[in-house]
């Protein structure tokens, strides 16, 4: 830290804006762009005498990359076994033909699955049986589909394996399992009921076909040991996620036993698991972290810190509903991941006292605007790739605009839940 | 069309998934599924775009739909037939 301002902040300032800019454009995976952005850094700062060699190194959290390998493997594992799929078909099976009830089941059981699996994973499964199910009866599939992406983007808000930025921001603020779920699984809950209310609305018109009888539709289960193993792997990883902190286990070891134990009782090829493991992300995790810890070193993040502390006035009820809208919005156009690793280090130096509710700010901001314009959430993009392949025509603009809408109410409902629940006085 | 262009540009990592798991959704509703890989002919040059929309195309996938009927459906009274 002694050679902060020592050096010229600037350059290391454009270093970062270019590897958003290159990771906005798509010129590169993200992965690519935050390790050129990694190495600009490394070569910068190691010349700049910023940091050493060794010290490039330490940058990259072993604990946070543990927990994502960890989880990834999990989800792989368990996603295989189709458990899921065979939920989703049943849950559509309860709700009969209506398609208002067939709107509701499907949005429920995606954020539910959501809470379980990789977003990338539910998106496939979802959107797969949404679509399926609404041609069959009819349907237009466009409200199931984006409600369903939707839905799997807010679920697993509320749990420290729900989403990357979650991992990254719950290690860092030292949140546990239940305590996380404490602070933020209520607003997920009552999100989910606003959220499938207000595409309820949007879409009512589209959603008044006559209800039609699914017929002759039985779900198929075709291998019902692999689903029983994957419901108790899923069991046994709650269990130890709720118990970790009585029992001295950190997160990330949780992770790794349950891998291991997911990888040692089903008979997948774990080649095949690994291959499918996201390292796009895991790599951008590694990287984006170099690049972050170099900025801290010049100062530019401890004067952003600053910065937030003059704008809320001290006011830890400002300070909060600043960290929300500012990353929520943020959120929208860049990568969530990025945002999460870029605010850890100034809500850190933040001269205040508590800082539950500004790390649960941050959780529901960079969750909830990460999923408002399809071509900056893989897992909007996903659905409409998903309705384009079926021959559906979209209307970007439409879907830009459903997406953006719901993510402010969303926030908008953050905000009066953060204040109400931490009581925050202005 | 930039927007569009992106989206597909996302999904084609993972649409060999996407069909495979929208396969294993149609089995697991009692219909069988299959996903097939099919070169483009010869003699067809400078319509790569549109052979690689074809998927796409309401006609060509009704028209498909029908062959596969015709199809199964002869093997089907070649099957009665022969018993």
């Amino acid at each position: 830290m002694s050679n902060a301002m020592a050096v010229e902040p600037v350059k290391y300032l454009l270093v970062y804006v270019l590897t958003l800019l290159l990771a906005v454009s798509e010129v590169f995976p993200l992965s690519v762009s935050a390790m050129l952005g990694a190495l600009l850094m490394a070569w910068f700062g190691l010349n700049d005498g910023l940091f050493t060699y060794e010290e490039i190194f330490s940058f990259i959290d072993l604990r946070l990359i543990a927990l994502l390998i960890g989880v990834m493997i999990t989800v792989e594992t368990v996603g295989r076994s189709g458990l899921f799929r065979v939920l989703g078909l049943y849950a559509v099976k309860l709700a009969g033909g209506s398609p208002a009830w067939l709107f509701v089941a499907l949005s429920v059981i995606s954020a539910a699955t959501s809470l379980f699996l990789s977003d990338a994973a539910a998106v496939l499964i979802l959107s797969a049986t949404a679509l399926a199910i609404s041609r069959e009866l009819g349907y237009d599939p466009t409200p199931f589909v984006v409600a369903s992406a939707l839905m799997i983007n807010l679920g697993g808000t509320g749990t420290l394996i729900g989403s990357v930025s979650n991992m990254i921001i719950g290690l860092n603020a030292g949140f546990d399992f239940v305590e996380f779920a404490a602070y933020l699984l209520p607003c997920e809950l009552m999100l989910w009921w606003v959220t499938i209310a207000l595409l309820y609305l949007y879409y009512r018109e589209r959603l008044r076909a006559s209800p039609r009888l699914l017929g002759e539709y039985r779900v198929r289960v075709e291998n019902k040991g692999e689903v029983a193993k994957a419901a108790l792997i899923l069991t046994v990883m709650i269990a130890l996620y709720v118990s970790s902190e009585r029992l001295g286990i950190p997160a990330e070891a949780v992770a790794l036993f349950t891998a291991v134990l997911a990888l040692t009782s089903t008979r997948y090829d774990p080649v095949e698991i690994f291959e499918r493991i996201d390292w796009d992300t895991v790599f951008f995790v590694a990287s984006f972290l170099v690049l972050v810890h170099g900025l801290e070193r010049t100062g530019i993040l401890q004067a952003l810190s600053q910065l937030i502390y003059e704008a809320s006035r001290g006011s830890l009820a400002y300070a909060t509903l600043l960290t929300l809208l500012v990353s929520g919005v943020t959120s929208m156009f860049l990568a969530n991941v990025a945002v999460a690793l870029t605010f850890v280090p100034p809500l850190k130096a933040l001269n205040l006292p508590d800082k539950r509710p500004l790390w649960s700010a941050l959780v529901l901001g960079t969750n909830l605007g990460g999923a408002s314009i399809p071509v900056t959430s893989v897992v909007f993009a996903m659905a409409v790739g998903a309705l384009r392949h079926e021959g559906l025509r979209v209307d970007m603009g439409e879907l830009s605009k459903v997406g953006l809408l719901t993510s402010l109410a969303q926030l908008a409902f953050s905000a009066l839940y953060l204040l109400a629940y931490f009581k925050l006085p202005f | 069309m930039g927007a569009e262009r992106i989206v597909d540009k996302k999904f084609k990592r993972f649409e060999e998934r996407y069909k495979e798991e929208r396969g294993l959704v149609e089995e697991s509703l009692g219909r069988p599924h299959i996903s097939l890989s099919v070169e483009m002919p010869e003699g067809c040059e400078g319509l790569e775009e549109e052979f690689k929309s074809l998927s796409q195309d309401k006609e060509f996938m009704s028209e498909l739909r029908d062959l596969v009927k015709k199809h199964l459906e002869r093997k089907g009274r070649e099957k009665s037939g022969s018993r």
